[in-house]
């Protein structure tokens, strides 16, 4: 079986327990939209203020809450299951691309509902509407890449749960001002092409990463 | 695996070259004349910039530590990479608490969003990931593989996060910036801070032999732990009959 | 800001910093010494 087959099994198989389990859909989302919900009740709900803040909340609530997302396969697996998945001869690195591309399309659909509650919530702006997508791409599949490379280093060990989202907060960090700097300059007039080329080079190091040290992680 | 050498003597010479830098550096910043601008405030820079250099330094002993390991598979790169990663800890806490402590008078606020702050609370973060990270298991193998790819993983992602900050920054920069060390440095200041720096240098290096004594020693105990070859619950564990037995 | 207030944030420095470093370092000895005490006694 070839690599992206074998990865595209692991996708499905990931997407599949997605649909019976519904955690994304039904927790992980629900969840940061309460989040957006919570804010203005903190720090008032005054128009102007929430509309400036609102772009800028909404990535900072992608980024913490999305890791949710990466992170909810591995933390629901016991060292048999990884132990069998492993016993099936399927490339360590095509078990890390399948998922992270099952997390990445799970946070493209959780990036556009909140979206569009922080649209309903914050009345944000629509400047630079065409950017939004390929930013939306750009950061789930960074966010997918760098959660499911976590979630296979921590793998099995104690404190799974809280220690995956403290471990990408910090190197989720370019993905985040990238995606607000590159809004905010197009408002100003200028290019966002700086930003999003550096948020691409920051994905593409994640994967390179997370594809390098599959097979080192698997073998612990 | 390395045998870590649990009877191997302990030394003294670091404790004392630890004080001697210390009192070295505290001398020295208290002797230097202060700063015409900033006053007496600017003896706190003599603490401040040595601690932030050392952070810097540990880190990349960290991940550089990180990165042999993952090549040679020897646990003492990985003692050497978590000992440096605890120090720089130490001095990334220093350094930023130094940071307030001397903003506070001098611009009137704890904190300011400069890029180098930003920074430097960041690196924080990611050292207590990766101290937290080394505490979810006991093997040493697979702590010391999980801890070594966290570590070169921060090393490729961590300039993309430096470089973010900047460009940031640079955009977002308030109408004055003051610099810490203030336009430009007399030249008493300038090496009284060579001073504090090279002797809080010699500290980390004193301090490294220390914690990596301790790293091996641990490790010793760990791996005495995991060869006891008791039984796992002893006659408490009977074979199950089947037919018998309440309910 | 006069210079004996300027001192006071010196000392608060400096007392927080060598505090911190005095501190780590009897972290270390302490955590060498009970290590040491548990290897002796054959763990």
């Amino acid at each position: 079986m070839g690599f992206f087959s074998q990865a595209r099994l692991i996708t499905s198989r990931d997407l599949v327990r997605e649909r019976r389990s519904g955690e994304v859909l039904w927790v992980t989302l629900p969840f940061g939209a309460i989040a957006l919900l919570l804010v203005p009740m903190a720090i008032g709900t005054d128009a102007p203020l929430l509309e400036q803040v609102g772009t800028g909340l909404f990535w900072a609530i992608v980024m913490l809450f999305g890791v949710l997302i990466s992170i909810r396969q591995t933390t629901g697996e016991t060292q048999a299951q990884r132990d069998q998945l492993a016993l099936t001869g399927i490339d360590a690195a095509a078990i890390y691309v399948g998922r992270a591309t099952a997390s990445f399309v799970l946070l493209v659909i959780f990036e556009v509902v909140l979206g569009l509650v922080t649209i309903v919530l914050y009345d944000v702006p629509v400047s630079g509407w065409w950017l939004v997508p390929i930013l939306i791409t750009i950061v789930a599949a960074g966010l997918s890449l760098l959660g499911t490379l976590a979630a296979s280093i921590v793998s099995t060990g104690r404190n799974a749960a809280a220690l995956v989202p403290l471990l990408v907060a910090p190197l989720s960090i370019p993905l985040l001002i990238g995606a607000t700097q590159a809004l905010e300059v197009l408002d100003l007039g200028g290019s966002s092409l700086a930003w999003v080329l550096m948020m691409i080079v920051s994905t593409l190091v994640l994967a390179v990463a997370g594809v390098l040290s599959a097979r080192p992680l698997q073998e612990i | 695996m390395t045998d870590p050498t649990p009877t191997s003597t302990s030394t003294t010479w670091p404790w004392i070259v630890m004080a001697v830098a210390g009192l070295v550096t505290f001398v020295a910043s208290m002797t230097v004349s202060p700063d015409a601008v900033q006053g007496q405030l600017s003896r706190i820079m003599y603490v401040h910039v040595p601690s932030a250099w050392l952070a810097y330094l540990a880190f990349i002993v960290t991940m550089a530590a990180s990165a042999m390991y993952l090549w040679k598979r020897d646990l003492k790169w990985d003692r050497r990479a978590a000992a440096s990663a605890e120090i720089g800890v130490v001095f990334t806490g220093m350094a930023l608490g130094l940071g307030m402590i001397w903003a506070k008078p001098t611009w009137g606020v704890w904190w300011t969003w400069d890029a180098r702050l930003t920074l430097t609370s960041i690196m924080f973060f990611i050292y207590l990931g990766y101290l937290a990270l080394r505490r979810t298991t006991d093997d040493l193998d697979v702590r010391a593989r999980r801890a070594a790819i966290l570590g070169v993983l921060a090393v490729v992602q961590v300039p993309l996060v430096h470089f973010s900050v900047e460009w940031w920054r640079t955009l977002h920069q308030p109408a004055t910036l003051l610099r810490p060390e203030g336009p430009e440095m007399a030249t008493s200041m300038l090496v009284t801070l060579l001073i504090a720096v090279m002797a809080f240098t010699v500290m980390y290096v004193a301090m490294m032999f220390k914690r990596i004594e301790l790293a091996r020693l641990e490790d010793a105990v760990l791996i005495a732990e995991q060869a006891s070859d008791g039984a796992v619950a002893g006659a408490a564990v009977t074979t199950p009959t089947i037919g018998r037995g309440t309910a | 800001m006069t210079s004996a207030e300027q001192w006071n944030w010196v000392l608060l420095a400096y007392g927080f910093a060598y505090v911190v470093l005095v501190l780590f370092v009897v972290s270390i000895g302490v955590r060498i010494s009970r290590v040491r005490a548990r290897l002796g006694d054959g763990s």
